[in-house]
């Protein structure tokens, strides 16, 4: 995490964060997986995106590729994590 | 610059000066265990009809790339509710109430780059009830996703009301400021 309790890295010129791996994927999938532990998935129609939610209204988001064409974590504090960090989207980018 | 406007149509803010007046019934949510939480949908009950609040997630490219932004709707509809209180997602604070006044809660953030404007983003983030002695919030809960959470207080100032600031965060070369609008229907 960085200095804002976020992670990854600040993407250049915009307001997301960045992890660079050789797998962007698998890694995607890892974080939210390891996010997701004691939380409740929720039902969602969108093909491939998982959701779960935990009882302070925090929620994490999995999307296996989005318009940029890089898989995406968000994660989006509710009451008690947000007193730890604050809402983020994280793109995983191929490391060249 | 480059703006982008997401706020309700005005038919959609018609569905809810028809609810004025009339009785708070119940409030129920898709995936709603506790007040926190809902996924896409929350469904207000009133004497005068229901009405459907809905939350979507989507794409777009006016900030210079491709990001997520939820917009909500409204509809005045109860479809789904017989689901949502057969999985307990109901709950019926404020039942027998009047609704008393209606506002629409918008947003607006405007990025600035070395003092000039870049681009200007204003949403409806939200609805706000004044019932008789109850005040009922139901709000976006991420400006990213379909999530939505609703609040109960005694008195408007009791409100949280979530912020914009948790998404668009200042920084030493992005400066956002935001601004808050309480819009009466």
């Amino acid at each position: 995490m960085d200095h804002q309790n976020k992670f990854g890295t600040e993407s250049v010129g915009k307001n997301v964060q960045e992890i660079q791996s050789r797998d962007p994927l698998a890694s995607a999938e890892k974080l939210f997986k390891m996010l997701s532990q004691g939380g409740k998935p929720v039902s969602t129609e969108r093909d491939g995106v998982k959701v779960v939610s935990f009882e302070d209204g925090t929620h994490i988001v999995f999307r296996p590729v989005s318009k940029s064409g890089s898989p995406a974590v968000d994660i989006n504090p509710g009451t008690t994590a947000g007193k730890v960090t604050s809402q983020h989207k994280i793109h995983f980018e191929r490391k060249s | 610059m480059r703006t982008q406007v997401d706020i309700f149509e005005k038919s959609e803010v018609e569905l809810l000066e028809v609810l004025k007046l009339s009785k708070w019934e119940s409030i129920s949510g898709h995936e709603m265990d506790n007040l926190n939480f809902a996924w896409g949908s929350v469904i207000v009950q009133t004497s005068n009809g229901p009405v459907n609040l809905i939350s979507e997630s989507r794409e777009l490219d006016f900030e210079g790339y491709w990001d997520d932004y939820s917009k909500l709707h409204l509809k005045a509809s109860a479809e789904g509710c017989d689901a949502m209180k057969e999985a307990g997602h109901v709950f019926y604070f404020g039942q027998g109430e009047t609704i008393q006044r209606i506002w629409l809660i918008r947003d607006t953030v405007t990025f600035t780059l070395d003092r000039m404007k870049v681009s200007q983003y204003t949403t409806d983030s939200g609805i706000v009830f004044e019932l008789d002695g109850t005040w009922i919030s139901l709000m976006k809960s991420s400006q990213r996703t379909a999530a939505l959470s609703v609040e109960v207080a005694q008195q408007k100032s009791d409100l949280q009301l979530g912020h914009l600031s948790g998404r668009w965060e200042s920084n030493l070369l992005r400066v956002y400021s935001h601004e808050r609008q309480w819009i009466a229907v």
